[in-house]
């Protein structure tokens, strides 16, 4: 069921630059997946499968790729071997409050076995979109639209 | 560093492949037109900044990422 396969990074991570090779690990039935440094036991990160937590995220990012024709270790064309991944801040105090960098994608190759962090150059996706859309959140922000799915009127 | 001047329509050669013009200029912006390889990363460097500043904030000691996997995964059973 779990699984683990190495990627090497050409460009590195941006903030870990000097580290080229990661392991992840997933487990096919978790929204959430592991990548680790090779070579350095500090580095390690939470991903998420972007499309479990916002549907629309990989249609949207699809058109920003084509877009920029970026980013571009490989052929954008040959997208079926390109798996998403999105890193997780996690909130050590409040897990509620962890965000998914939605800006940063990794993309990873699984024909290559290469990988990417691709910064979208455009403000549409936060690099610390919440996790968790909590009730208050959606009424906060779309005032009374919210009223599809909404069962608490009675 | 290098610095040179640069009116309007003027450009740059960086290398072999790299090229940047001088679009406009208006107030205190100045719009740069940047042509490059497709493999040459552009960015605005605050917009590299952040993402650095993020990825550092996110990594943790991998001997740390189970319990705060685990954090995420009890969260999603709480929404669920």
């Amino acid at each position: 069921m779990s699984k683990e396969q190495q990627f090497h990074f050409p460009q590195g991570i941006p903030g870990f630059e000097d580290y080229a090779d990661f392991q992840l690990m997933i487990d096919e039935e978790s929204p959430l997946a592991q990548l680790v440094s090779v070579e350095n036991s500090h580095i390690g990160f939470v991903l998420a499968r972007p499309e479990i937590f916002f549907p629309s995220y990989l249609e949207s990012l699809s058109e920003e790729l084509c877009r920029e024709k970026k980013p571009v270790l490989w052929d954008i064309e040959s997208e079926e071997s390109i798996s998403v991944w999105v890193i997780i801040a996690v909130d050590r105090k409040d897990a509620s409050k962890s965000t998914a960098n939605l800006r940063a994608p990794l993309l990873l190759n699984q024909t290559k076995q290469e990988g990417i962090q691709f910064i979208a150059d455009t403000e549409v996706f936060s690099s610390r979109q919440p996790l968790f859309q909590t009730t208050l959140n959606d009424e906060e922000r779309e005032g009374g639209a919210t009223d599809a799915g909404s069962d608490k009127e009675d | 560093m290098l610095v040179l001047t640069r009116k309007i329509n003027e450009k740059i050669k960086i290398g072999d492949d790299i090229e940047i013009t001088v679009v406009g200029i208006s107030g205190g912006a100045i719009r740069l037109g940047v042509e490059a390889p497709r493999s040459v990363k552009i960015l605005r460097s605050e917009v590299y900044e952040e993402i650095q500043r993020q990825n550092k904030e996110s990594a943790a000691e991998i001997d740390q990422i189970d319990s705060l996997q685990k954090l995420i995964l009890q969260n999603i059973k709480l929404e669920g």
